[in-house]
């Protein structure tokens, strides 16, 4: 009954605390609100699309032409190396048999009356990569290979590739650097919502030193204050991207475009960024009112 | 038997030294038995609220010593400052009343900050109140009491953990010589109950009236310890 007694009176003074400033509250949220949003929206349509990238065979493929002749051994040996280069995912090998053998079944118009010895196709790697960054490397390790062919021997779509996770790349650190800014303001925000707070509540807190308060009972309403700050900013970024989703989810509806997006997981976002938010906030008011009241116990 | 003759309250040549070198202590030694009533009296700068104040852990100690009983004020570490604090009623220079809070709520709003239930403050408010005969008031708002009210409610907060210790800072600073009396006359009352009482007060005639023992303080020494 105590116990619970005194969590009523911390809650109450907090949510007297948020009161007392409250334009300044409203600024602290807000600002906590879209710094999170950007850092968190940059972090998922950066994972979205990592995924997307990596659900489409042909984004992260390279097809790898050998000198023609090539022994069996020669093919074993490549395909090894190949395996054994940082960011390759597989290798399969493509004999130029299979490779006519299709194309002569795709394509019987084409191909009518040409026999084997007319395939026109090398013996082949299909190479794929588990980072679209190491594409050039594995490209150059690739070219170094004995059983290679010099001539046309390699088919990706590096420069493609290459401006797709630039782009991505400069948005993620352009988000993050714009969020991380805004995260910062946010933060002097709730310091100065705190600091505020606590001056104008210094004769609440005199009388509380005055008749043996506890330190925890004088400082956690606000710490909580700033906790809320954080943990509601986080909150509303959470809405902000799920309402961002479902705008264009409706407008791809509208354009009959056939690309259902994967739903926004709410609740683990809603969890992260009121934790992130709430911590984030909370470690600002430790900061803003540990000297005054420190100053005001004396 | 050596427990009655042992100072509930001692201090040892208490040294305090404030930064910009004003009104701090130079070598305070004195003793207060259980049930005391003693006035601090001096000119500002004195010395008379410092002492105070080291008692209540709002100053520490340059050097020298502060007990009250076994306890060594002096040592205690900011965690325990605020359970020391329960052990003692402080009346403060400015009253320190919630302007927006009746005067009930004021009191009330002291005992649920140091963990009184609902119920208990239910139970003790109107008690505390009528010790100090201000019931009548309880509804009021500090704005629309006489300045003596205003005093008896921030005592009457200092006497929520029913204190063996009343340590009041100038409690008639603002007040005419009649309201005065009236205070003085209820810290009599409560010292006639058991509690130890200091005061620091510049108010020479109501401290003559009174009769009780009379520490005369100037430039941070005790100058005389009139004893009644």
């Amino acid at each position: 009954m105590t116990l619970l007694d005194r969590i009523t009176f911390v809650i109450g003074e907090t949510f007297i605390a948020l009161r007392r400033n409250l334009s300044m509250g409203f600024a602290a949220i807000t600002t906590t609100a879209i710094s999170l949003f950007l850092l968190a929206g940059m972090f998922y349509v950066g994972s979205r699309t990592a995924e997307y990238l990596n659900s489409l065979p042909g984004r992260f493929e390279m097809k790898v032409n050998l000198k023609e002749g090539t022994s069996f051994e020669s093919i074993k040996s490549s395909a090894t190396a190949i395996r054994a280069m940082p960011g390759v995912k597989d290798v399969t090998w493509l004999p130029r048999k299979n490779q006519w053998e299709k194309f002569k079944k795709e394509h019987p118009d084409l191909t009518a009356g040409y026999g084997f010895d007319d395939n026109i196709f090398p013996d082949s790697f299909r190479v794929r990569l588990s980072d679209l960054g190491k594409s050039d490397a594995v490209a150059k390790a690739l070219k170094a290979l004995p059983a290679f062919d010099p001539e046309g021997g390699l088919n990706y779509f590096g420069e493609a590739q290459k401006t797709a996770s630039q782009w991505l790349r400069v948005a993620q650190n352009l988000s993050l650097l714009i969020g991380g800014l805004l995260l910062g303001v946010s933060g002097i925000l709730i310091f100065n919502a705190i600091r505020m707070t606590v001056e104008s509540r210094r004769v609440e807190v005199s009388i509380m030193r005055l008749v043996g308060a506890s330190r925890i009972v004088v400082s956690l309403p606000f710490a909580l204050e700033g906790l809320l700050h954080g943990a509601i900013g986080g909150a509303l970024a959470t809405s902000g991207l799920y309402a961002v989703q479902r705008v264009v989810e409706l407008r791809l509806a509208e354009f009959s475009v056939d690309a259902a997006l994967a739903p926004f997981p709410v609740s683990p976002y809603l969890g992260a960024l009121c934790a992130i938010g709430g911590g984030y906030g909370g470690l600002c008011a430790l900061f803003a009112m540990g000297r005054p009241l420190r100053a005001r116990s004396r | 038997m050596a427990d009655l003759e042992k100072p509930y309250i001692r201090f040892e040549d208490a040294h305090v030294e404030y930064r910009n070198g004003l009104g701090g202590l130079r070598g305070v030694s004195l003793t207060f038995q259980r049930g005391e009533f003693a006035f601090l009296v001096g000119p500002t700068g004195a010395g008379k609220s410092t002492l105070l104040k080291l008692l209540t852990r709002e100053v520490r100690l340059t050097s020298g010593q502060v007990w009250l009983q076994d306890l060594d004020v002096g040592k205690i570490r900011e965690s325990g400052v605020a359970k020391l604090r329960r052990q003692m009623g402080i009346v403060p220079q400015d009253n320190a009343l919630l302007p927006k809070k009746k005067v009930w709520e004021n009191v009330a709003y002291a005992m649920r900050a140091v963990g009184h239930t609902r119920r208990e403050v239910r139970q003790r408010v109107p008690e505390i109140l009528d010790q100090v005969g201000i019931a009548l008031r309880a509804d009021a708002l500090p704005e629309q009491l006489s300045g003596g009210e205003q005093q008896r409610v921030a005592i009457a907060r200092a006497l929520i953990a029913n204190p063996p210790l009343l340590i009041a800072d100038e409690p008639t600073g603002h007040l005419d010589p009649e309201t005065s009396w009236e205070i003085m006359e209820l810290l009599k009352k409560l010292n006639g109950r058991g509690t130890t009482i200091l005061v620091a007060s510049h108010d020479v005639s109501v401290v003559q009236r009174m009769g009780k023992r009379t520490i005369m303080m100037r430039d941070g020494k005790v100058e005389g310890d009139d004893v009644a």
